[in-house]
């Protein structure tokens, strides 16, 4: 069952990954880039490393996000 | 014909990498039959074995702290971690160096959010610090350390800072602080260290041991050097979220 | 039931690759570099897994017999090396963004195709 739930996880963090490669709004995609992320801190918990899901889901949601909009904010949108 | 010959790269690259995990690594969930480290005896096994054994145990031997990934980054990699330290200093300086901030927050407009995200932000930001808090002074005992305790300090000025502007943070914790706390947390880290020549051990072995396995000042040191690493981790990234806003023109 | 940990770091680091070798775009690229050092990240800390294992912590049951713990819990090296290195990644982001902000400042674009003068 967990390991469904794993699998279920992982293939959900590569369809983030890849629809934040491939969309042209750049916005759109940093924050599918945070789903993604999110999605890797839970990850990290199954596979019993919780020091490394506190940091990821910290980093991951909170300082990159705001970096990236702020640079998206400051240059194009469109790519 | 740029992206046809980058997607014919990355496939080849991907191939190898299947062909080296599948043919060379070992199997997922099999940790400690993975041939790492040749003992005297001429034995095969993983590093990570004689790392679980021994930092638990008692101070002589070991390094008394329940947590051995905060036990692996303050003991058995300490000279490492001061490493890494290093680098987000450097990363502070550069961008610091990029844009100059001091001058450019006087133009910045006080915006913010509607009254809704404001209250709910002011009420959330105690409760995010002493979250932070209890992340870095319990992380030789609970899962958390000086690395994920500072960036939920950040995190909880970063909310602060998007409900209410910037110059509303920066009047609550500025740039000096940030500052101030970056350079004590460096120091902090290397007067520790240079604090085991006294004792007649090595640099930053860790000396200070109080009580047993699983009290909170059962290893002082590892405290005291959380406690730096999550000051300079908060104020590094601090000062890279303001500098980044502020500077460079455009919408703040 | 198979597991998907080493596929999907495979295709991570594939699409990562991707991302930095055939976009323009450099806030895009910047994205490949994180989606590339995630997949490293998560292949680091797959390869540490025990099967049924529990987190490389003491729990407060345990503390009498810990050297119990050798024989159940999972490998802490691979997570001690990820810890920093998520760090580092944020400093790279963050370098990287100002550069990325500082070009479009000079040269009034993001497409990496238009940098090609060494001066300025």
């Amino acid at each position: 069952m967990e390991n469904i739930f794993l699998n279920i996880l992982l293939l959900l963090v590569f369809l983030f990954y890849f629809i934040a490669v491939l969309v042209e709004d750049l916005l759109y995609s940093i924050i599918v880039l945070t789903a993604g992320s999110t999605a890797l801190a839970v990850i990290f918990y199954i596979l019993q490393a919780p020091d490394i899901a506190l940091t990821q889901a910290a980093v991951g949601t909170a300082v990159s996000t705001v970096l990236l909009v702020n640079a998206v904010n400051k240059t194009r949108r469109k790519e | 014909m740029q992206k046809k010959l980058a997607l014919l790269m990355a496939v080849m690259v991907g191939l190898l990498l299947i062909v080296g995990i599948y043919s060379d690594a070992p199997s997922y969930g099999a940790f400690p039959d993975r041939p790492l480290l040749e003992t005297e005896d001429n034995t095969l096994h993983s590093i990570g074995l004689p790392i679980l054994e021994g930092t638990p145990q008692s101070p002589p031997d070991g390094l008394g702290v329940p947590n051995v990934v905060t036990g692996v980054l303050w003991g058995y990699r300490a000279y490492d971690t001061m490493g890494e330290a290093t680098v987000l200093f450097t990363a502070v300086v550069s961008v610091s160096m990029l844009g100059s901030h001091a001058g450019l927050l006087s133009i910045c407009k006080i915006v913010g959010m509607t009254a809704i995200v404001k209250t709910v932000a002011s009420l959330l930001t105690p409760f995010l610090f002493l979250f932070g808090g209890y992340i870095i002074f319990y992380g030789h005992l609970t899962p958390g350390g000086g690395f994920p305790g500072g960036v939920i300090i950040a995190a909880a000025m970063v909310l602060l800072l998007l409900a209410y502007g910037v110059r509303f943070a920066c009047s609550k914790i500025g740039f000096i602080p940030c500052e101030l706390g970056e350079e004590i947390g460096a120091i902090m880290i290397v007067v520790i260290g240079i604090g085991g020549f006294f004792t007649g051990t090595y640099f930053l072995q860790p000396m200070l041991y109080f009580g047993g396995l699983g009290d909170l000042l059962s290893n002082v040191q590892m405290i005291l050097l959380n406690i730096a690493v999550g000051l300079k981790v908060a104020g590094g990234m601090l000062i890279i979220v303001y500098t980044l806003i502020s500077s460079f023109g455009g919408e703040v | 039931m198979m597991s998907l940990n080493f596929p999907v770091v495979v295709l991570l680091f594939t699409l990562g690759l991707y991302c930095i070798l055939g976009k323009k775009n450099i806030i895009k690229i910047i994205i490949g570099l994180s989606i590339m050092t995630d997949g490293v990240h998560l292949l680091l800390i797959s390869l540490g897994y025990r099967s049924e294992g529990i987190a490389p912590i003491v729990p407060s049951s345990m503390l009498e017999n810990f050297s119990e713990i050798a024989g159940l819990a999972v490998d802490p090296v691979p997570q001690a090396l990820v810890l920093t290195s998520i760090v580092i990644n944020v400093c790279i982001l963050a370098l990287a963004l100002s550069l990325a902000i500082h070009k479009f400042r000079q040269q009034g674009s993001t497409n990496v195709q238009d940098f090609n003068n060494l001066k300025n």
